[in-house]
């Protein structure tokens, strides 16, 4: 079985059970990541349920938000769907919105974009090639939920163009998950998720990182560490097996920010960003760390489901990771540039 | 042809009424029967919520090319301010109210599933713009300008 069977098993489309009836708030989406050279590309196709005050159970909005981080300059922006353009196909990964869609074949995800609003387009093939990994029933302290499945590390051939400046992949390294769940924006939660690959395409390790906290971050709700060497995931840390710590703060600067009007929002210059963290593993009689640098970052913001006034803001981060230590009776030490996300309501 | 600023404006505000009601009471409120004056380019905008629009009680110009750019995040309001391309007057007091109207004009409208669009017809319609257009600098100095005092 390839990992992309795996995925066609682990990875589909739920939908939200108010189309039969079910409660409404239901969330989900499709998050795609592809690094290339100076080109560092984030898509994010999702489908929730719209629970404005007022909006009958079972509407859902559909939204494609595209980010680039070229040369050290971001630019990006979100296209919102209207529903007659949206198809979803609950237990299979076949969603399209307007432009955008992603089909799973046997060969791999095919993504094709088209966000007006950044100015990005792309026809994409990823290819994974790590088991993907499903985590779920991650509860927040109101008793929502959030559930995801990581296929963390893929070949991506095909074609990205920002602005007037179309990008040729050829064996790109990329990234996937998929989230879904009824928690709702402005909640008592935060979170913090990374992926490394090192730098030297050849480097069999893969490693993903998260960490769900309440909103104030005293408490750490679910943490983890999960390490992939080559195709199959060889170690899972978590809970107490981490030490996560953090130090300094990204400092001021002026930030991307998405969609771009929420600029005018007055959120400042600071983001709330660590300088660097560092995160430490310690379990079957395996030790192994990694500090990631922070370095730049724009931020996706979003409205409150709950609170008129009230944002949650996404900070996606770029940065530098450094990997030592022992996994699965192996030596590992690898350095590579990181997308990380820290996710502050 | 072209649409005139204000009908924009005015699509907006029918368009929080319909997609994010709270947000367009919520402005009423703050405004509490108050008239911003808002002149882009040549054409000046009178907005009042749920009254006929009355003597500014705020005033702020700006280039309809300057408004594209804050929407776009290319510059923060207080450094457009600081380089005078958004001239705003009135009180202290007018200028808090002004802040706190358009945080709620802006929550409310990235809440509404139309917002992009209209947003997409907005510049369209600056870019669009034949007539002559006056830097904040010359609005401040110009005709109109002082007879909104």
């Amino acid at each position: 079985m390839t990992p992309a069977d795996v995925l066609a098993r682990v990875g589909f489309l739920r939908r939200t059970p108010a189309l039969w009836g079910g409660p409404s708030g239901h969330k989900e989406w499709l998050h795609f990541a592809v690094r290339h050279g100076d080109l560092d590309l984030l898509l994010n196709y999702s489908l929730v349920d719209d629970v404005r005050v007022g909006t009958p159970s079972g509407v859902e909005r559909g939204r494609a938000i595209a980010i680039a981080r070229v040369d050290g300059r971001w630019v990006g922006g979100q296209d919102e769907v209207p529903p007659d353009h949206v198809q979803a196909r609950g237990g299979g990964i076949d969603m399209a919105l307007g432009p955008n869609s992603v089909r799973l074949g046997a060969d791999g995800m095919h993504v094709l974009a088209d966000v007006a609003d950044a100015g990005i387009a792309a026809d994409l093939w990823l290819r994974p090639v790590t088991l993907p990994l499903p985590m779920v029933n991650g509860r927040f302290p109101d008793g929502t939920v959030c559930n995801w499945t990581t296929c963390p590390r893929a070949v991506v051939d095909g074609w990205v163009r920002v602005g007037d400046t179309e990008h040729r992949l050829q064996d790109a390294i990329g990234y996937h998950d998929h989230n879904w769940g009824d928690f709702r924006w402005g909640g008592d939660f935060a979170w913090e998720w990374a992926y490394l690959h090192a730098d030297d395409p050849d480097d069999p390790w893969t490693l993903v990182y998260s960490r769900l906290l309440d909103r104030a971050r005293h408490q750490s709700l679910v943490q983890g560490l999960w390490v992939w060497r080559g195709a199959r995931p060889v170690r899972g840390y978590r809970g107490g097996d981490l030490h996560i710590s953090s130090k300094g703060l990204l400092g001021a600067r002026p930030i991307p920010r998405f969609p771009a009007i929420t600029g005018l929002l007055r959120l400042g210059q600071l983001s709330d960003v660590p300088a660097e963290l560092t995160v430490e593993a310690d379990g079957f009689g395996d030790a192994l760390s990694f500090t990631l640098a922070c370095e730049d970052v724009a931020q996706v913001v979003i409205p409150s489901d709950d609170s008129p006034l009230g944002l949650t803001v996404i900070n996606e981060v770029c940065g530098h990771a450094q990997v030592t230590g022992h996994c699965a009776g192996l030596p590992i030490s690898f350095s590579g540039d990181v997308v990380a996300e820290f996710v502050r309501g | 042809m072209v649409e005139s600023y204000a009908r924009h404006i005015a699509r907006s505000l029918e368009l929080l009424e319909t997609e994010s009601p709270w947000h367009r009471r919520r402005l009423a409120q703050v405004l509490d029967g108050r008239t911003v004056a808002v002149v882009l380019d040549d054409e000046l905008i009178l907005i009042a919520v749920d009254v006929e629009p009355g003597p500014p009680y705020l005033v702020v110009a700006a280039s309809g090319d300057g408004a594209v750019r804050l929407m776009h995040g290319e510059r923060t309001l207080e450094d457009a301010l600081w380089a005078g391309t958004v001239a705003v007057r009135g009180s202290v007091a007018a200028l808090q109210r002004g802040a706190t109207a358009l945080s709620v004009y802006l929550h409310g409208l990235i809440r509404c599933p139309s917002a992009a669009q209209a947003i997409a017809d907005f510049e369209a319609t600056v870019a669009a713009q034949r007539s002559p257009r006056l830097s904040p600098d010359e609005h401040v100095r110009s005709e109109r300008w002082h007879q909104l005092e």
